[in-house]
């Protein structure tokens, strides 16, 4: 009863969260495949409209594909802040959640569906797009590293989960607006703290930084990979906060 | 006959407001219990507590079961009602139907359509919550909560927004539903409709519970003494003085509830020496019982200046 329960609020949330998935899925595309189309072409469009392009450097489509994870960073950190941070506060704030509450569903399984929903709302077009983009590459490249996309995207996930489940677990207790700049503050301080050393360590940004490293194809001990990993330890502390402080305050 | 709801010591703070100060009330299975008070007084706060949505300090028992731990379980047996939003996009058909499969309902089609048709939405089924007026949002509401034929029936202020016609509806459904065993736990703002169909009744003012009982309870202890209301300029403290006067207090209309130990041989009496005692009387009257009476009378002199009730 009880996952069952779960898997009809997970359902409902997904189903909730449709328009978001199809409208994020057109812009990740659009941004993929104009981060690509502009190296490529830009050269002949310019010439269209009369201008002289003057690129030193021969364009390459893989130099176009990392350009996109790179932008990815700036533009996910908006896309999970703005994304998540009425998750919860929005349900509190109109009253709705009352109604899902006194439906036969634990508070754990109704906040781990919502956060699962909304999640995967907004990385799913993103990984989605990126395979799009993958594809393109490869068609054109013939060949293209793709144990380097698959590690640049579970990197950009996990980030991206993490920057999603610090907004929400702020919208249990805070308005939307609130949640969504203070997510951003604390991201902004903690990507600053990565470039210092040793505090560095508190920021998930560091973490992130050793992969990325791996992605450029420089190369890295097997220690620092696995220090890596703790970047999942990051998503689940904002993870559990949200489902505790969702259990313990009053509606 | 046992009670569907037992509350003991309940008490609740908001931040250094305190919302429900030792409330004790006990609901008899099959009853319709009219939920009265101020806008402020607990109502709302007492019904979260009831569904599990608000923690609490004290005792509160649905079908011999802790809220605070059983609530899950016990909101499978209950129909609530709250006093809030829903979710805009949902279609009615599409958020009753959500409704229907967490509660894991028989036949669930079938119960949707009754339900929609016994408060006249079924024409609407397909239209999106959003797109509603409150009224329809209300019986939406309240279909919800009928959905799962609940043993009990938590409603808060189920008649806001309905028009007359609804009205007179809703309340001859919970009569109905009352009458087929159901217990009903109703708030609402309106006096006359809680006369009308409540089998027992609390007022309760500034988070405590000021009057409790079935209707019989309430109206025997409410003739105990005479009970008279005057208007007028009234020197309070003379007509205190008075042998026949045993309380003199203005309602929260202005006006004064005059209380005799017991009958008085003559009105005309009573008149006479509180107008001799230096009043000038406009209207008099004796005082009916009435749950808009008891409720006025209940709340005298205890509402804050700027308050109403």
């Amino acid at each position: 009863m009880r996952t069952k329960s779960f898997l009809y609020q997970l359902q409902n949330e997904l189903w909730n969260e449709r328009i978001k998935i199809l409208i994020l899925g057109f812009l990740f595309i659009f941004q993929v495949l104009s981060s690509i189309i502009s190296i490529f072409y830009m050269e002949e469009i310019l010439k269209l409209f009369g201008f002289e392009f003057i690129n030193p450097a021969p364009p390459t489509g893989e130099a176009a594909f990392l350009d996109y994870f790179t932008d990815q960073l700036i533009f996910g950190l908006l896309i999970m802040s703005l994304g998540t941070m009425n998750i919860f506060s929005g349900d509190i704030e109109n009253g709705s959640i009352c109604y899902s509450l006194t439906r036969p569903i634990s508070r754990t399984n109704y906040s781990i569906a919502k956060l699962v929903a909304r999640l995967t709302a907004l990385i799913l077009p993103f990984v989605v797009a990126s395979l799009i983009g993958w594809v393109y590459m490869a068609m054109m490249f013939e060949v293209f590293p793709i144990e380097r996309l698959f590690w640049s995207l579970v990197i950009l996930v996990l980030l991206y989960a993490y920057l999603g489940t610090v907004t929400s677990a702020l919208s249990t207790r805070v308005s939307a607006l609130t949640a969504g700049l203070g997510a951003i503050a604390l991201f902004i301080v903690q990507f600053s703290l990565s470039a210092f050393k040793p505090i560095e360590l508190l920021s998930p940004f560091t973490y992130a930084a050793i992969w990325s490293d791996f992605l450029l194809g420089s190369s890295i001990a097997l220690d620092e990979i696995f220090l890596g990993f703790a970047l999942i330890g990051w998503i689940l502390v904002p993870f559990i906060i949200s489902i505790f402080s969702i259990k313990t305050r009053d509606l | 006959m046992s009670n569907v709801v037992q509350i003991e010591n309940l008490s609740k703070n908001y931040g250094q407001i305190r919302a429900l100060d030792d409330v004790i009330l006990a609901i008899p299975e099959g009853s319709i219990f009219g939920y009265l008070g101020p806008n402020g007084a607990g109502k709302t706060t007492t019904m979260k507590i009831l569904v599990g949505l608000l923690h609490y300090t004290g005792s509160v028992k649905i079908f011999d079961q802790e809220v605070r731990y059983n609530s899950v379980e016990i909101n499978k047996r209950i129909g609530f009602l709250p006093d809030a939003e829903m979710p805009k996009n949902d279609s009615i058909h599409r958020f009753l139907s959500m409704t229907g499969k967490m509660n894991e309902i028989f036949n669930r089609e079938k119960r949707i359509q009754e339900v929609l048709a016994e408060l006249g939405l079924r024409k609407l089924r397909n239209r999106k919550i959003g797109n509603l007026s409150r009224g329809q949002r209300q019986r939406v509401g309240l279909a919800n909560a009928l959905l799962t034929d609940p043993q009990l029936l938590i409603l808060d202020e189920p008649n806001s927004g309905l028009d007359p016609v609804a009205r007179v509806r809703v309340l001859s459904l919970l009569k109905d539903l009352a009458k087929d065993g159901k217990s009903i736990i109703f708030s609402s703002h309106i006096i006359g409709e809680v006369d009308k169909i409540a089998t027992d009744i609390a007022i309760i003012h500034r988070g405590r519970i000021i009057e409790q009982g079935t209707r019989k309870d309430l109206f025997k202890r409410y003739l105990s003494h005479g009970k008279y209301v005057l208007a007028g300029k009234v020197d309070r403290e003379k007509a205190l003085a008075l042998d026949y006067v045993k309380s003199c207090d203005r309602d929260s209309l202005g006006r004064y509830i005059i209380t005799t130990p017991g009958d008085i041989p003559e009105e005309q009496l009573l008149v006479d020496l509180i107008q001799k005692a230096g009043s000038k009387i406009k209207y008099f009257s004796s005082l009916e019982f009435s749950l808009e009476n008891l409720f006025l009378e209940s709340i005298n002199g205890r509402l804050m200046e700027g308050e109403y009730a």
